[in-house]
């Protein structure tokens, strides 16, 4: 893309000068104004008329309907607050990548504005092909059926060689191979015009796999009849009801291996009352159930106790678990169509439902690890619920830094979800720096304090700049999650020799209020590293207060890990 | 049984018009078959009363704990002698106490969503005990001297004991759970008797040939267990010592 990147900051040193107010030339303008400054050199008054410049700009574009305001919050978490979000429209019509975010206090002034927009797209909007011969391209272009909760919507779409091309777009379930891909069309030819996988999911290194660790909890259930079934009656339930199913806040579904029923299921035929796990005497013997009910009434707890937030659409989303999608004892025959779906993954596919692999048999073992049911780890379970949250919230797109970001995002509550419930330890079953270490043994498949370890860079200068994995989603994400790590426990980042003291692991919290109110508030759909920085360090200027420990532990884990 | 000594004390204010009018005509030896008495008393504390009831709340087994103490108070004591043998007598007595409060509660409540991790509740609940005793005793008194006249007392007492008791910690509790208040107390009557044992002594001071002041000072004790909702021993201490001060008429 030839971008042209704006970012309304002013750095005395002169290094590099920006506008204040960005050129109508400009292809891309990326925005991270704060009422204070956020990089270091740059001058408070200038960040504040940089800042003020784009408030004016946000509301003038408001009236003239290039920015349609979805969102008006109060913030749970700055008195008085409220968190306005923008996307931008051209006619009416969404561009894609276009959003930003807005942080008024408690007197209406804006304390902030990050996101990105399109200050030059013209295009026409009259799309050839109607709405639904779109929906019949989508499915063809995706290999599979348009989700019901993702119908065909107009969208313009930045080209990479420059200009905007009108599409159609949607979300695609392909029964093919399990994924869930976002799917572009052009609007008058019907030929494809972009298209990536947009289940966001945990993917797993093929090698070591864990399971369920043994231990006796309790399980939330609802009676029905003689028989129980895995419905949370006790969590704060959903308003609505869905296809006849229990009104709840969680359900988790088994779908006993069968893959039919699975792709059925997944194509959103509508699960069945009976596709809900059941139990005759509520002792409940099948682990992966256990646990995906379980783990996700921890990671409901986590959110409403820590951040006061109801559930991922902080409306009480009923949230869909699906355990047993396949057996796992039939790898040989499956898993090279879904070993990377139902087997060694675990995935979100929007609307509040995940997807929980089966792991392998345990006399096999892959990439050196045995591989349990993924709903075995509790930080999976709450990475793949916090895509859910991030569904709803900044909605970054799962591609390339956006696509890490949201990745990061899931890690970094992953292990903080841990944290709050496993005591601190190195085994099974104990709280740690490593993401999936009870379900892919030994070692899990990422760590946030050596990500070196696994392969994965701990340092920007070292990201990967690939197309596969959606632009390195899953590998990138590691510098963002060392960044984390850093704040909070400190230490030195191996490539830069930069040390960073940290908050402390008794005041985790801070930062971790930090990262969620960045994560939801803050950031736009197409946030970049940089942006992520400016965000969390407001975002802790905003909980902590300026200099703070929280603000100076996370700009320092930014700088060791080489984010500017 | 008061409804008699009140007219026995009634009795015994027409007394003295009669002892007046004898006085001046010839002095009177002074006789002791026997003597009644009716007191105003303080009872001490028998002690406290603590129950710790079990159950079965979220697939755990909860608790809570009653203690209650059994604070010192009035008492009404009375009851008479008859010499049967030089200065041996039999004599026999019935006390009656009861003590109002407040039982201090506090239980852990089992967590619905995790295993050992009870929450906390503490409140209060009403409380009534009641005591009754009948004292059978041996007696021994000094002769009826002009004034003073000593006696020393021993015997069983038949306790019959009435405790309120709680069966029930009633708390609420909401999402997310991590803490349960306590809203109110199950309660219940519960009855027993029970033999224990008894001494005091008493001294008595006759401004008139046939009535007197005096004052006595007893100890009674009867142990025995109740039992609570879920059939868990309850220790019961009855009785306790007794000071009292009242009339006394000699015949």
């Amino acid at each position: 893309m030839r971008n042209v990147v704006v970012v309304a900051l002013v750095f005395a040193t002169g290094a590099w000068v920006h506008s204040q107010t960005p050129a109508p030339t400009d292809r891309v303008m990326r925005v991270t104004a704060a009422a204070r400054a956020l990089a270091p050199g740059q001058s408070d008054a200038g960040a504040l008329a940089d800042l003020r410049a784009w408030d004016q700009r946000v509301t003038d574009m408001q009236r003239a309907g290039d920015l349609r305001r979805l969102a008006g919050i109060s913030d749970d978490m700055v008195a008085g607050g409220v968190d306005e979000r923008f996307e931008q429209r051209h006619l009416g019509v969404r561009v894609f990548g276009g959003s930003l975010t807005r942080q008024l206090n408690r007197f209406g002034q804006a304390e902030s504005v990050f996101g990105t927009i399109y200050p030059d797209v013209t295009i026409d909007v009259t799309p050839a092909l109607a709405p639904d011969a779109a929906a019949s391209r989508l499915a063809a272009a995706g290999n599979g059926v348009v989700l019901r909760t993702s119908p065909p919507e107009l969208m313009i779409i930045p080209n990479d060689a420059g200009g905007y091309r009108l599409t159609y777009s949607a979300r695609v379930f392909s029964a093919a191979d399990g994924w869930v891909r976002r799917v572009f069309i052009d609007a008058d030819t019907g030929a494809t015009a972009d298209s990536y996988i947009d289940s966001w999911t945990q993917t797993a290194a093929i090698g070591t796999g864990s399971g369920v660790i043994g231990d006796t909890k309790k399980i939330m259930t609802g009676q029905q009849g003689s028989s129980f079934i895995a419905a949370d009656l006790l969590r704060p339930p959903d308003s609505n009801t869905y296809f006849g199913l229990p009104r709840t806040g969680i359900l988790t579904f088994d779908l006993k291996g069968n893959l039919n029923r699975t792709l059925q299921v997944l194509d959103f035929l509508a699960p069945a009352v009976t596709d809900i796990a059941a139990d005759s005497d509520n002792v409940w013997t099948d682990a992966a159930i256990v646990d995906a009910h379980t783990y996700a009434g921890y990671t409901y707890d986590f959110y409403y106790k820590r951040f006061g937030r109801k559930g991922l659409d902080n409306a009480n989303l009923q949230m869909w678990l699906f355990t047993n999608p396949v057996k796992a004892t039939d790898w040989p025959a499956l898993f090279g169509q879904y070993g990377g779906t139902f087997f060694l993954n675990a995935f979100y596919s929007s609307g509040g439902n995940v997807t929980f692999g089966v792991g392998l048999p345990s006399t096999v073992t892959m990439s050196g690890k045995t591989w349990y049911p993924f709903s075995g780890a509790l930080d999976v379970v709450a990475h793949e619920l916090t895509h859910g949250v991030t569904d709803y919230t900044s909605d970054l797109i799962y591609r390339n830094e956006s696509g890490a970001l949201n990745e990061s995002f899931s890690d970094m509550m992953g292990t903080a979800v841990e944290f709050d419930f496993q005591p601190v330890g190195n085994g099974i079953g104990q709280a740690d720096w490593l993401e999936g270490e009870d379900i892919a043994r030994p070692g899990g498949i990422r760590s946030l304090s050596n990500p070196n370890a696994y392969g994965h860079p701990d340092h920007y200068s070292l990201r990967r700049t690939t197309s596969a994995d959606n632009g390195g989603v899953h590998t990138n994400s590691s510098i963002v999650n060392h960044m984390f790590y850093l704040a909070i426990a400190g230490g030195t980042n191996r490539v830069s020799g930069q040390t960073v003291v940290g908050v402390g692991f008794e005041n985790r919290q801070q930062i971790e209020r930090a990262i969620y109110r960045a994560f939801t508030v803050l950031m736009p759909a197409s946030a970049t590293f940089s942006a992520a920085r400016a965000a969390t360090i407001q975002a802790a200027r905003d909980l902590y207060g300026t200099n703070s420990n929280a603000e100076r532990a996370l700009t320092a884990a930014w700088n060791a890990v080489g984010v500017s | 049984m008061t409804r008699r000594f009140v007219a026995l004390a009634a009795l015994a204010l027409c007394l003295p018009s009669l002892a007046f009018a004898q006085k001046r005509k010839a002095p009177v030896k002074n006789v002791d078959h026997g003597e009644i008495y009716v007191n105003g008393a303080y009872q001490g504390s028998s002690g406290d009363v603590s129950s710790t009831v079990s159950f079965t709340a979220n697939l755990e087994t909860g608790s809570f704990t009653s203690k209650f103490r059994v604070m010192p108070g009035a008492a009404f004591d009375a009851g008479g002698r008859v010499r049967v043998w030089k200065r041996l007598g039999v004599g026999a007595a019935v006390t009656s106490f009861s003590a109002n409060g407040t039982t201090d509660i506090t239980g852990q409540v089992p967590h619905p969503f995790f295993f050992r991790t009870p929450r906390s509740i503490t409140g209060e609940a009403s409380i009534e005990r009641k005591e009754t005793a009948f004292h059978l005793r041996a007696v021994v008194s000094s002769p009826p001297g002009r004034r003073l006249q000593f006696s020393g007392f021993a015997g069983p007492v038949f306790f019959s004991v009435s405790q309120t008791l709680v069966d029930k910690a009633n708390y609420s509790d909401a999402y997310p759970f991590d803490t349960a208040t306590f809203t109110s107390a199950t309660t219940r009557r519960v009855s027993k008797s029970k033999t224990g044992f008894g001494a005091g002594a008493d001294v008595a001071y006759y401004f008139m040939k046939n009535l007197g002041v005096g004052f006595s000072a007893s100890f009674a004790s009867g142990s025995f267990d109740l039992r609570a909702v879920d059939d868990s021993p309850v220790a019961i201490k009855a009785g306790g010592g007794l000071a009292g001060l009242g009339l006394r008429i000699r015949f």
